[in-house]
């Protein structure tokens, strides 16, 4: 069962469609509601006329800011840190609208198309303000101040370190510098956002569910801002339809939607549409390094040094600081930096709010660094796998601290062998015949490259993840998580956990999530989290039960808990074959008034919260092969080595494909996707025409083989992988490139590297110092 | 995202159809496959306040051999035009090109007409019959009037179309048999709309010589470029290879004026036009089957 | 001109008849009137192929149909492909090779591969990714998917 590649549990009723989305979800009376949305990138709103829309046909309710609050709520800043300033956003703009896309009002309906319909008819009167479209534009000197509390708009800054970087660049035999740039992109799942929101006329209790990540999270943040009891809000995780991070957020409508319900006293549902989503569903990723390696003439690394700016958009929310502080912690990842400084900038735009996107900020931080390396390879003559070699931490370092510490904690690598799994990959795909077949490709007008990028990932958040272990008495487990599962297999592989653990068959065992009132406590799902830290709490549970079993049975035998042996689900005195007890029999006496042993809690069950908050690390090394065509600039991904190392893997099958999954999303950061504003923070990139997702043309089979340095972090000994592949895609593909059009002198600096830019870069003939 | 409310209307046959845009035209929308207008509606981008919903009439779906040139009905499917022997046959220009629009999804509801009513830019289609100096038959209540390809579109989503007339058949005329021809598109993925394509045909004499061509862009302004007069002073009456090929194709790439968008900027596509047009023309001309010689693409 | 007019059609092998607002989706209609809700809307513009159904037999965007055109059509969406409740050969193929992780572009995929393999054998990987190039999947970087609709190939009797 652990480690076996089992058919996931969860796909039969996928494959038959009869998945229940936000959206599938039926409730009588539900109505409809649709948000009116600024058309500005910045502006006093002098006037919001909603008289019109009340008399629209069809509407039965509508509100702006003033209509329900004197003093609206903001949604918080759950990881920040301590250069924050205030810059946060309350559910609906009051006087000031920050950001195209940002919420003024909500309408009601009996259905989608007359509220929207009713927002056509809405007024507002706007006075524009100067916008500032990007961040250097935001922290000149004198530009508009987009909040208060924020001068230079910058909403944090702070500087991390180690060592003596001074030095270091004063006796290094060569510095290099580069200037990079990772655009604005985001996770674009397939399924949108969306809420509905119900009154329990019951229970009394506000029913959400949402298609989200962290439903427990999310009940008590909604309580707050709505001023109600927390125990009065149940938040259920519907089948969610992708995650990525960016549904791991407080956004306006988890307030507005569950708000309206309470002021209509009816079921209320909103299911973002695409448009809106890529206005005002999170952005990510967008910063750029201004970055120097200090290096010894045989290559070995002295020091780095540098800044980040980090587009923040218009307001920070709950986990804004995040990607900020992993890229700026990431950027040394698994090389022996001996001396180590950098600053990061986070600046506040007229664009909708920035935060998680699968690896936030690891991507960010990992392709600078790795593209940096590549730079430095090229610039001092030394091959960029040898290069790597030179300065990626031996094993015996492991575990190793970076002295750096990130808003989630401590940045120490547990375990690994980051040499072994570049020999390896680089071996896979036969690198060095790769280079001859280069060249020859190269006389024939054939551009072809190769890149590289060695990865660390945190993989494992903590603090704490809670489960529940149940059998009935016709012996199915069931088991409740408090993770958040968007489409990972997260039910199987709980599910293989405790099964192995009490020896049953896998379809035996369900498992459910995401649902506040089935378990009180309860973390979710982002952050590569899953297998550490719900699995662990599922082992946990699990164990206890199978104690339980046992001393239930030996009670029953009128032995003692030692005499008692546990084999395929069956309890037996140990040598004698024959008689055993069921979990089934054993489930039946251990409930209450049952004969169980004296002073034994009743039921077959246990709950079991694992709590750490030292995370595995997790990492990878990823080597792309690339064409680039002369004419066109259009860039093909011919071949994709990996070597992944999470540790244990409870089922390879899901890990690889977590891995490919990643891979085509880093893909498409390096090669395709870019949410693109004009000057006037008007989004240009607001469909799927225009913001361009990978097809299966865009990828080959990728080539994944795996080493495992076990974690002892957890009683599994797994990592999480979910984030790995999109962290090292975007770095490997991009190297790949730029080592496909070297020989022209292009300096690749940022991405995306879509067709016309690397036609341009090619012809630009730009030679580097 | 849903459309803005309009009032709809079944039209049972042609007569009926432009009756309705004789009386509504002005604020009407007419409605064949969707693939281009319901994105539209449902983005609220267009609000026409009366659909007019021809996708019922019967008699213009057809592809029909007429004096040796290819006559099709407006509401014939693109999947249609993609499986038909006929097309293949006599125009492989068409046939090449039907499998660069959309995906077979949008093949199987799209109409031939649907899409050269909406005239986009980045279209395949338009350029195609632009280069196969094709007619189209407009019908209204006043009659029929038929207009080359060239006059026809007239701008981004922009048409000679007046707000009573109905698109009823594109006719493409006789191209003899040996008539070589290549359709070369670039976008970045499949299924896109172009970034730029060159459609050319190209037919040849006994001596090699080139005896008609058309050609035409797509992506490289607001309408197609038809660049088939640049490419005759070129090479009509020359034999074409490389060398010639590549300096129509450098004067075409000089000429087309196109405008910069968040996909490619305007110095790209001038680049790429000539990059297209001139593997288009030098593919056409090895197509061309040279009477009384063995080659081609056609037959 | 009308406002609602009534259509006819037959789903999945039931016929329905029922009074629509002529700007309802066919994909709203589906799964609003019909309660099928499997197939998914992703984008409502075209574009990421979940809305995929089958309409006389050929593939279709039901984001891109008016319900009002679906009058006296016969169409096949995901919960029509399973029969007797047993798992078409292409579902079990992708649940053999891991095909889906969300499940949301599912259907409209799992239809688009039955329209592919209707009339072809042995794909090559390069015709099978080609065939899918008009769904979108965010999730699994079509690797499984692949090796999915290979897989159904050699499953399905056809």
């Amino acid at each position: 069962m652990m480690g076996a590649r089992v058919k996931r549990l969860e796909d039969p009723r996928l494959l038959r469609g009869q998945a229940s989305f936000v959206d599938d979800l039926r409730l009588p009376g539900v109505l409809h509601a649709a948000i009116l949305r600024s058309s500005h990138a910045h502006a006093r709103i002098r006037k919001i006329d909603l008289s019109a829309v009340r008399a629209a046909p069809g509407v039965v309710d509508t509100f702006c800011l003033t209509d329900v609050w004197q003093s609206p709520p903001t949604i918080p800043v759950l990881v920040g840190v301590p250069s924050l300033v205030p810059c946060q956003q309350h559910p609906l703009a009051g006087e000031v609208v920050r950001y195209v896309g940002e919420p003024l009002a909500v309408v009601v309906a009996l259905d989608r198309a007359l509220a929207e319909d009713a927002l056509d008819v809405a007024e507002v009167d706007y006075d524009p303000l100067p916008g500032l479209g990007d961040a250097d534009q935001a922290l000149a000197a004198g530009s508009q101040l987009l909040h208060d509390t924020a001068p230079g708009n910058v909403a944090a800054r702070w500087t991390q370190g180690f060592g003596d970087v001074k030095a270091a660049f004063k006796e290094a035999d060569h510095v290099v510098h580069e200037r990079l740039r990772m655009q604005r992109y985001s996770g674009v799942p397939l399924e949108t956002r969306g809420i509905l929101a119900s009154p329990d006329s019951v229970s009394g209790e506000l029913t959400i569910w949402a298609s989200g990540q962290w439903p427990h999270t999310a009940r008590g943040l909604t309580a707050a801002a709505l001023g109600m009891d927390e125990r009065r809000v149940r938040c259920i995780l519907p089948d969610v339809g992708g995650g990525f991070g960016v549904k791991c957020d407080l956004y306006p409508e988890d307030i507005l939607i569950p708000l309206a319900a309470t002021r209509l006293n009816r079921p209320v549902k909103w299911i973002e549409d695409r448009r809106e989503h890529f206005l005002s569903s999170v952005h990510s990723r967008e910063m750029t390094f201004d970055l120097e390696l200090a290096l010894k003439s045989d290559g070995t690394i002295l020091g780095m040094r540098g800044q980040i700016i980090s587009d923040q958009g218009a307001y920070v929310r709950t986990l804004g600081m995040v990607n900020a502080s992993l890229a700026i912690t990431g950027l040394p990842g698994p090389y022996n930096i001996k001396s180590f400084f950098a600053e990061v900038v986070c600046a506040l735009t007229n664009k909708s709010p920035t935060s998680t996107y699968r690896g936030a900020g690891a991507p960010e931080g990992t392709y600078a660094r790795e593209r940096l390396l590549d730079i430095a390879g090229h610039q001092i003559g030394i091959d960029p796998a040898e290069l790597r070699l030179k300065n990626l931490l031996p094993p015996e370092a492991l575990p190793y601290s970076t002295r750096l510490v990130a808003v989630e904690g401590p940045i120490t690598y547990d375990s690994g062998d980051f040499p072994a799994a570049l020999r390896q990959a680089l071996k896979k795909a036969n690198y060095t015949e790769f280079r001859k077949a280069q060249s020859q490709a190269r006389s024939e007008g054939r551009l072809r490259g190769v890149g590289m990028c060695v990865y660390v990932q945190q993989a494992g958040l903590g603090p704490f993840e809670s489960a529940e272990v149940r059998v009935d008495e016709d012996g199915n487990v069931n088991v409740v998580s408090g993770a958040a599962p968007q489409g990972q297999g997260t039910g199987t592989v709980l599910a293989q956990i405790v099964a192995d653990q009490l020896e049953v068959p896998l379809e035996r065992v369900s498992v459910s999530f995401g649902d506040t009132a089935r378990i009180p406590f309860g973390v979710g799902t982002y952050a590569s989290r899953n297998a550490v830290m719900a699995g662990s709490a599922a082992l946990g549970a699990a164990q206890r039960v199978r104690e339980k079993a046992i001393q239930v049975a030996a009670h029953l035998f009128e032995a003692g808990p030692g005499d008692v042996e546990w084999k395929d689900g069956v309890a037996r005195i140990v040598g004698v074959p024959g008689k055993g007890y069921t979990l089934a029999e054993l489930a039946e006496a251990a409930r209450p008034g049952g004969n169980r042993p004296p002073g034994m809690e009743p039921g077959l069950e246990a709950r079991y919260y694992f709590e750490k908050k030292q995370s595995p690390f997790s990492y990878g090394v990823h080597v792309a092969e690339v064409e680039v065509e002369r004419e066109t600039g259009d860039v093909k991904i011919r071949r994709y080595v990996v070597v992944n190392d999470c540790g244990r893997m409870i089922n390879p099958m899901i890990v690889e494909g977590q891995i490919a999954g990643g891979i085509a999303q880093g893909a498409g950061g390096a090669l395709l996707e870019e949410l693109v504003y004009d000057e006037q923070g008007q989004l240009l990139t607001a469909s799927l025409f225009d913001y361009q997702l990978p097809t299966s043309l865009d990828l080959p089979s990728i080539e994944i083989s795996h080493l495992v340095s076990p974690s002892d972090l957890n009683p599994l000994g797994v990592k999480g992988v979910g984030e790995g592949g999109a962290i090292g895609a975007h770095a490997a593909v991009t190297n790949a490139v730029a080592d496909a059009i070297a020989h022209t002198g292009a300096r690749v600096r940022q991405t995306p590297l879509r067709p016309a830019v690397v036609w341009k870069l090619m012809n630009e003939r730009s030679v580097q110092a | 995202m849903r459309p803005a409310p309009f009032e709809y209307a079944v039209a049972a046959d042609v007569d009926q159809a432009i009756g309705l845009l004789g009386q509504f035209g002005d604020e009407a929308k007419v409605l064949a496959g969707g693939q281009s207008l319901v994105p539209m509606l449902n983005f609220r981008l267009v609000r026409p306040r009366y659909l007019i919903d021809i996708g019922r009439i019967k008699g213009l779906d057809f592809v029909s051999l007429v004096d040796g040139g290819l006559h099709i009905g407006a509401l014939t499917r693109q999947r249609t035009v993609e499986r038909s022997d006929l097309v293949r046959d006599v125009c492989p220009l068409l046939a090449e090109a039907i499998k660069h629009v959309g995906h077979q999804q949008t093949r199987n509801r799209g109409t031939i007409g649907g899409s050269l009513a909406h005239a986009d830019p980045a279209a395949e289609l338009p350029a195609v019959v632009t280069a196969l100096d094709a007619r189209l038959r407009l019908k209204s209540i006043a009659g029929e009037r038929v207009l080359q390809a060239r006059e026809f579109f007239q701008g981004s989503l922009t048409t000679a179309l007046r707000p009573n007339e109905l698109l009823v058949a594109v006719e493409i005329p006789s191209w003899p048999i040996g008539t070589g021809s290549a359709f070369c598109e670039y976008s970045r993925r499949q299924g896109d709309f172009a970034i730029v394509g060159a459609a050319a045909v190209m037919q040849r004499e006994a001596n090699g010589r080139v005896a008609r061509l058309g050609i035409a862009l797509i992506g490289a302004g607001d309408r197609p470029f038809d660049a088939t007069s640049i490419a005759t002073d070129w090479l009509i009456g020359q034999i074409p290879d490389e060398a010639n090929c590549k300096a129509a194709a450098e004067e075409i790439g000089a000429s087309v004026e196109p405008d910069s968008d968040i996909h490619a900027p305007a110095d790209y596509r001038k680049h790429l036009a000539t990059v297209l047009a001139g593997r288009a023309l030098l593919c056409a001309a090895q197509r061309a089957v040279i009477p009384g010689r063995e080659r081609g693409n056609g037959h | 001109m009308d406002i609602e007019r009534e259509v006819t059609l037959t789903v999945n092998g039931t016929r329905y008849t029922r009074v629509v607002s002529v700007r309802k989706l066919l994909c709203e209609f589906l799964r609003d009137d019909l309660d099928l809700t499997g197939t998914h809307v992703g984008c409502e513009h075209g574009v990421c192929g979940s809305c995929t159904i089958l309409v006389e037999g050929h593939t279709a965007r039901s984001c891109l149909m008016m319900a009002v055109q679906a009058d006296g059509t016969e169409i096949t969406t995901i919960e029509g492909l399973a029969k007797d409740g047993r798992l078409h050969p292409i579902q079990e193929a992708f649940w053999e090779e891991h095909g889906l992780q969300c499940g949301f572009c599912t259907s409209g995929l799992l239809l688009t591969v039955h329209e592919f393999l209707s009339d072809r054998r042995d794909p090559s990987e390069q015709n099978i990714r080609e065939a899918l190039a008009g769904n979108i999947c965010r999730c699994t970087g079509y690797q499984n998917i692949v090796k999915a609709v290979a897989k159904a190939d050699r499953l399905w009797e056809r």
